[in-house]
């Protein structure tokens, strides 16, 4: 009897143990022997961040033996989240993008590595504004937990050729009557309308609405200070007056990428953006993206004729918790090197030294640029440069807005109600920056 | 008898034993199965219950987690906006499977009847099914595009509508468009449950009937619907817990909206918990949404046990 039971089982149990043997076997066989393998988190999705992080990551992989790049890349909204499972899994990643806003929280949480002694000399490259712990995003008690590899501005791009067809001067919005004037008569439903909120995406519409709150002398769209209430409510009744009757009904169920072909197809005129536009549109519409259809505009500023640029770092952080951080400064000092960042194809050069000339013989899109870099090279000139204020927690708080700003477009509440209804909920929860 | 019987003793253990020798193999192969499970559901249930219970907000940091009892359970359902999210999952549920069953039924019933290229329609008919649900959303997102969308564009020609209809950002509007679009997808999955009951039913079932005088519809009533009650059961079952914990359908659609007018609790589940980050409340959802769900589902059992 137990020679005919043990006859039946002994296959199965056997393929089972190998089976298992060989998947647990595998791994350490593998990792053991290999290079050290640095896990970066990327959220450059577009095409061109993709191909350029694939080239450097290539090129990296190729020139050394003992490092490896595994790339993952996933989408702004769900990095903290991937970050924080990657910790919580004892598997913290070795170095992740970041903006302003996840710097932010990330160094609120002790979750970084300063950078700076593992840069050495080569972060003397950085430009001198970007290391000013006064309007840095990256210094945190003088200490560098971030290292940008590119320098983002803030700004308006107007469709040139549906303004100057509707007898609008595109220059002429550089004040708040200019962009009212100009909403006005490019509206002409329903093919053509003035400007927009995506208000199916929280993060965009906040990033939107930027632009009025701090063009009307607030710090963005979550400064409920009391004693800036009267001007939160004029903005507010600015948007309602002005903004609200140049959209298209569909926008309440807009996202980005519906802004972005109505840009491209010219159903919008106003585009409140940012530097990273060209290296968005290029690729697949150089056909707007070009000096007739598109011009780039500093933000009207309440009693600043000049306007402003609203600047921002996006970059690399390495964690506190990574098991490589040597491997993992390699990679960092390799990525942000004079020759990789000439080659991004978006915004500006953090280093020092670089002319609009050098980006062209090596960028990605070549001479198409030149136009687009001049364009931010002469803003960044006569525009008043300033500090995009990060906050915490952004999602929430973007969230709040949103929905206040829909329900007023609605006409569900009066600006007084929005500007209640945002303020009581968002003042409990804000982290940083403390009102 | 009783002589010849008696050597069949020892036969009868054996095929007991062996039997049992069976079941052990059986119970041992399961196992590598049971411990995946264990790892990748088990695991993160019991820790999602657990967590339920604390505080737990990636923003106050990633491990430090206080106890609070019964705090985020109290705080969601004493939460205003807590009925209409639930109102909405039930809307939802309700009118997705009254609309699919309907469908489903219908379609099951024509492509059970003989006709030339039977097979093809059956197999065209599952295509929505194989389709990926994110794509199949996608697709449809861009159908009904309010701008650009081919419906508004052929209404628009055809001189139905003067201007474009709000498909996806009027709040009423936008329930018939996932309605429609979840239809699309998973009455597949309705037609061919539905259309394998139909062939278990015998024919002579219903040549009997028509003998005794019973027309179409006496024949639907007393003899397909009965047969098909223990598939349908299993069907109503199974899309109620599907349905109530369906995410990608939504999110790509609306994400929830227009302002919140679509926001189920599974949607609010993963807006509170990957976007705000607040793991803890996000997990009293989950929990409350799990023994909802299980409250129904033994409730629904019961009631079928008892009318069998």
């Amino acid at each position: 009897m137990r020679g005919t039971w043990l006859r039946s089982i002994w296959r199965p149990v056997l393929t089972v143990i190998v089976t298992l043997g060989l998947a647990v076997g595998a791994v350490p066989l593998t990792s053991a022997q290999g290079p050290v393998e640095v896990l970066y988190l990327s959220t450059g999705t577009t095409t061109s961040e993709h191909a350029w992080n694939v080239k450097w990551i290539n090129e990296f992989n190729r020139s050394r033996s003992d490092i490896r790049i595994k790339m993952e890349e996933i989408p702004w909204t769900d990095l903290l989240t991937k970050v924080a499972a990657y910790h919580a899994a004892g598997i913290p990643p070795d170095i992740a993008w970041y903006a302003s806003s996840q710097i932010l929280e990330w160094q609120t949480l002790g979750l970084l590595e300063p950078v700076d002694e593992w840069l050495g000399e080569t972060k003397k490259e950085f430009m001198p504004s970007i290391l000013d712990p006064k309007v840095s995003d990256v210094i945190f008690d003088g200490k560098m937990m971030g290292v940008p590899f590119t320098y983002v501005g803030r700004n308006l791009a107007v469709r040139a050729d549906v303004l100057r067809a509707a007898g609008i001067n595109p220059v002429t919005l550089t004040t708040w009557d200019g962009v009212a004037k100009a909403l006005k008569a490019s509206t002409k439903p329903p093919t053509r309308y003035g400007t927009y909120f995506p208000f199916a995406d929280a993060l965009r519409t906040a990033g939107a609405a930027e632009m009025y709150f701090r063009g009307f002398g607030l710090d963005g769209i979550f400064d409920v200070r009391p004693a800036k209430k009267a001007d939160y409510i004029k903005t507010l009744q600015f948007i309602k007056t002005e903004v609200f009757p140049s959209m298209p009904p569909a926008v309440v169920s807009w996202r980005y990428v519906d802004v972005l072909q109505a840009y491209v197809s010219g159903l919008i005129t106003v585009h409140p953006t940012g530097s990273y536009l060209f290296g968005e549109l290029q690729p697949s519409n150089p056909e707007v993206m070009n000096i007739e259809k598109t011009k780039n505009l500093p933000w009207p500023m309440v009693g600043n004729s000049k306007g402003i640029l609203p600047m921002y770092t996006v970059g690399y952080v390495m964690f506190k918790a990574s098991r490589k951080k040597k491997e993992a400064a390699e990679v960092l000092k390799f990525f942000t090197r004079k020759q990789s960042l000439l080659e991004w194809p978006m915004n500006m050069v953090p280093k020092t030294g670089v002319t609009v000339a050098d980006r062209i013989q090596v960028n990605m899109f070549g001479e198409s640029m030149r136009w687009y870099l001049r364009d931010w090279e002469q803003m960044m000139r006569t525009a008043t440069l300033t500090r995009r204020i990060p906050y915490t927690p952004s999602g929430e708080v973007n969230s709040i807005f949103r929905d206040a700003l829909l329900k007023m477009y609605q006409g569900r509440v009066t600006p007084e109600q929005a500007y209640d209804e945002i303020s009581s909920a968002v003042r409990p929860l804000l982290k940083y920056p403390k009102y | 008898m009783l002589a010849k019987a008696r050597p069949a003793a020892p036969a009868v253990g054996r095929v007991r034993s062996r039997r049992q020798q069976d079941d052990l193999v059986g119970r041992l192969l399961l196992l590598p199965a049971l411990g995946v499970l264990a790892v990748v559901v088990g695991y993160p249930f019991l820790r999602g219950i657990q967590w339920s219970f604390t505080d737990f907000y990636l923003l106050k940091g990633l491990t430090d987690w206080n106890f609070i009892g019964l705090g985020n359970y109290v705080k969601f359902f004493q939460d205003p906006k807590t009925p209409p999210f639930l109102l909405n999952s039930f809307k939802w549920v309700a009118a997705s499977l009254a609309l699919q069953f309907t469908l489903g039924l219908t379609l099951a019933l024509l492509l059970n009847r003989p006709m030339r290229f039977r097979a093809v329609y059956r197999a065209l008919v599952l295509i929505p099914w194989v389709t990926p649900t994110v794509v199949g959303a996608l697709i449809w997102r861009w159908i009904l595009h309010e701008q650009w969308g081919v419906v508004n564009l052929w209404l628009m020609r055809l001189g139905v509508v003067g201007e474009p209809i709000q498909w996806l950002s009027d709040s009423t509007l936008v329930w018939i468009s996932l309605l429609v679009m979840a239809a699309w997808r998973f009455v597949p999955f309705w037609y061919v449950n539905i259309l394998a009951g139909l062939q278990t039913i015998p024919r002579e079932m219903y040549d009997a009937a028509a003998i005794d005088g019973a027309g179409r519809i006496g024949s639907f009533w007393h003899i397909t619907l009965p047969f098909l009650r223990p598939v349908l059961g299993v069907l109503f079952l199974l899309e109620t817990v599907w349905r109530a914990n369906e995410f990608s359908t939504i999110w790509v659609m609306t994400e929830g909206g227009p302002a919140g007018a679509t926001t189920t609790l599974a949607i609010l589940t993963y807006q509170t918990g990957f976007l705000f980050h607040r793991i803890g409340y996000a997990a009293s959802m989950g929990v409350s949404l799990t023994i909802m769900l299980s409250f129904f589902a033994w409730y629904y059992l019961r009631r079928v046990r008892m009318e069998a």
